[in-house]
């Protein structure tokens, strides 16, 4: 090649480079937009003014297409410590969902029941200490490197890591220590804000635009759910696994109890956050759980022995947030009414945070899509006092602050 | 001769270049010579071949474009530094005084403002924080904040905290860090900031109804806590409470006097260790919250698998908590044992400490 033609090759070459990094600049910039664009499209929810027949055939739609079908497990009997293995085994094991050398962040619905000496077990204001240590012990036996069980309960308050069934005093602490003596030092029992080092941001539908949640949560492999049984008052007719997580958010942010995040629309407050979170697996603890305005015996809640309604106790176990929750609904909510014309969304569909995340693609909650392993749902509906401030039913689209912004 | 002109000029530039795009950036020393030497490397081959100027820096040219556009997908972006507001340098009706051994300002008084001015020295997100103290037991003290930038932006926010219903009746109230930000966070141009702080009372932490405020609230510091962007993720650095930590420091579970939990020594050589996670590697300064009467002096180890910082930093002992920084450290991502170690006899009490982000 001679000299003229190498000259025009290397001009060509470089204009060839120029042009491709303007593009390449572009296409970073326009990307950046178009996220701004789409997140913000998102955020604006105008099916507010739809009608509630619409929301439930666009919600139909979108189950039919995805063809999701969900396990959800229940396990009957008297031992909730063998019932809970059980209930994780028909779900394939907890090795299908802890992988070794994984941190593992439990959050059992703690509140801080119990402060004035009453055990808050059998009153149903936290899950059985039994269930707690053998959701532990399997992520241990499964691998895991740490599992920390933990809550943000404001100082100097302390979480009750006590607890006691009846005469009996099973101490969660005490099951925690023989597991760790038995294992190695890996299962901790902590209060969030005595150990957050700095708080990670994910995005929030709401007007809060984010949300911050604890370093510990965010780094964790694996993330696990353990409720009570509960009815709830306003503004959520039940407290399940979904709704515990509001447990780990930060009272120095939100204050206590949580308001802010309350004032800005709490049901898609419980969904951003499970988006975020995307928990792993979630245990129902159907030992002792609570009716009425729920939450605790100081606002009114009223405890329920499982085995006087259902028989004997109740595990419910589940890797689909929006099918477990939905299913515990079920089960507790026999003769509520309304209930929708379509017999397959049921009463969790009055009730916000599960339809709300089950149409914003969190799981399922069409009983026909839910597949019940162990026991027969039917057989065990029991129902429960829903709370009297008339929070059931949450009817689309009739709530004041949804929390869509 | 001419080749050596253009060497050094394409040097210049570079450097220009180098100083002038990662001005304000968290980019450590070492990793600006780096930075030049990629840059310089290619472009001094070039300045060696004879030919015009214009030719050479047509090649370059680019080169630092395509720096430029691919390069800040490593680089932390914090450009600002954390702040803490002087509240006794306030103009106000909130009056001045001594609580639980800390300077505050206090009122018992609805809709009273506290006026505070405050220089923001960069442009950047940021958490406005109060440590505030009450010992209201029925009612609950809604604090209010609202700024005014130098661009004329107002910014809000509130906090209600709850009524301390849990501590015994000759408690003296309890501490409280709060975020005063309604938003993640407020974005400060540089400038001044005009800072007004009122409280009233409500009815309950869930009710709006205003009731007559059931006695002081008082204010000891704000914080102005600059928010972490790294290139997916925000983060907001929290409070430490060392009460976690392990060692022959005596850990005190809500110290009557002081009105908080807290951590004390007073024994030469006494140790102490807590943890700490660091979201984003770059350079932080730690934060403590110290009582000190009477002079002292603390050796404080970082240090995590890798790397390790000693120092010891002195206390000029003073009656009142003070905040104390510590050097500038380039701290890796991940988790920190934090070493305390006493030297001397001194009494030195440690209410918490906060792990910021500090522009170079």
């Amino acid at each position: 090649m001679d000299v003229h033609n190498k000259i025009k090759l290397r001009k060509t070459i470089k204009k060839i480079v120029n042009i491709l990094l303007v593009v390449v600049f572009m296409f970073k910039l326009s990307k950046k937009k178009a996220e701004a664009y789409i997140f913000a499209d998102k955020n604006k929810y105008d099916s507010i003014q739809v009608s509630l027949e619409k929301k439930t055939k666009i919600y139909l739609k979108s189950v039919e297409k995805k063809v999701i079908t969900s396990n959800v497990s229940i396990i009957k009997g008297d031992d909730l410590y063998d019932m809970t293995k059980k209930a994780i085994g028909l779900l394939g094991g907890m090795k299908t969902i802890v992988k070794p050398g994984d941190k593992v962040f439990i959050k059992p619905n703690y509140i801080t029941g119990g402060l004035d000496g009453h055990d808050p077990v059998t009153a149903g204001e936290i899950p059985s200490p039994e269930v707690i240590a053998a959701v532990a012990e399997e992520c241990v036996k499964a691998g895991a490197k740490e599992v920390i069980i933990g809550e943000w309960v404001e100082r100097p308050l302390k979480i009750n890591f006590g607890g006691k069934r009846g005469k009996e005093g099973a101490q969660v602490k005490d099951l925690i220590d023989s597991l760790n003596k038995k294992y190695g030092h890996k299962i901790y029992l902590i209060n969030l804000m005595e150990y957050t080092s700095y708080f990670e941001y994910i995005p929030s539908k709401t007007i809060l635009k984010y949300l911050a949640i604890p370093n510990i949560v965010a780094e964790a492999d694996v993330i696990i759910s353990i409720p009570c049984l509960k009815t709830h008052h306003r503004p959520s007719p039940v407290s399940l696994g979904m709704k515990n997580f509001m447990g780990i958010m930060p009272s120095i942010l939100y204050g206590e109890p949580r308001y802010k995040l309350h004032e800005a629309g709490v049901h898609q407050v419980i969904v951003d956050i499970n988006k975020a979170l995307k928990p792993d697996l979630i245990v129902v603890a159907g030992g002792f759980g609570m009716e009425g305005p729920g939450a605790s015996l100081f606002l009114g809640g009223r405890p329920v022995d499982v085995s006087t309604r259902a028989g004997k106790f109740l595990i419910i176990a589940g890797t689909d947030p929006v099918a477990t929750d939905a299913t515990a609904t079920r089960l507790i909510s026999k003769n509520w009414s309304p209930v929708p014309d379509n017999l397959n969304l049921g009463t969790p569909w009055y009730v916000h945070h599960i339809r709300m995340a089950s149409e914003q693609g969190l799981g399922v909650l069409d009983s026909s899509k839910i597949n019940i392993i162990g026991e027969n749902l039917e057989d065990l509906k029991m129902n429960w006092e829903k709370s009297d401030d008339g929070v059931y039913p949450e009817i689309p689209g009739y709530e004041v602050n949804e929390g869509i912004h | 001769m001419m080749a050596y002109i253009r060497k050094s000029l394409v040097m210049r530039l570079t450097r220009v270049f180098t100083n002038l795009y990662f001005r304000g950036q968290n980019l450590r020393p070492e990793g600006r010579r780096w930075t030049m030497a990629a840059l310089v490397f290619p472009a001094c081959r070039q300045a060696g071949v004879p030919g015009q100027p214009r030719r050479l820096i047509a090649r370059v040219a680019p080169l630092f474009l395509g720096l430029f556009l691919f390069y800040p997908l490593n680089i932390n972006l914090w450009a600002q530094s954390p702040l803490v507001i002087d509240v006794t340098a306030s103009k106000s009706a909130w009056e001045k005084d001594i609580l639980t051994d800390r300077k505050v300002i206090f009122t018992n008084n609805p809709f009273e403002i506290a006026e505070i001015q405050t220089d923001i020295p960069t442009a950047g997100k940021y958490q406005l924080f109060a440590y505030a103290h009450h010992n209201w037991r029925q009612a609950t003290p809604r604090i209010y904040a609202e700024a005014v930038d130098s661009e004329g932006i107002i910014h809000k926010g509130y906090h209600k905290i709850e009524n301390i219903w849990y501590l015994s009746q000759e408690d003296k109230g309890r501490w409280f860090f709060i975020s005063l930000t309604q938003d993640p966070y407020w974005d400060l141009p540089k400038g001044k900031l005009h800072l007004k702080v009122w409280v009233v009372g409500n009815d309950s932490p869930h009710g709006n109804t205003i009731v007559p405020m059931e006695g002081r609230v008082s204010i000891e510091n704000f914080f102005l806590i600059p928010i972490i962007d790294s290139e997916t993720v925000s983060y907001l650095p929290g409070v430490i409470y060392p009460e976690t930590g392990e060692g022959n420091w005596n850990i005190i579970s809500y110290h009557p006097k002081y009105a908080t939990n807290l951590i004390e020594a007073n024994i030469n050589g006494s140790l102490f260790s807590c943890k700490a996670t660091i979201p984003v590697p770059g350079n932080y300064q730690i934060w403590f919250s110290v009582l000190s009467p009477l002079n002292n002096s603390l050796e404080i180890t970082v240090k995590n698998k890798a790397k390790k910082h000693k120092f010891n930093i002195k206390l000029n002992g003073k009656e009142e908590f003070m905040i104390i920084p510590t050097q500038t450290l380039y701290l890796d991502k991940g988790t920190h044992s934090i070493i305390l170690k006493k030297l001397g006899s001194n009494q030195i009490i440690i209410d918490f400490f906060m792990i910021l982000p500090i522009s170079e």
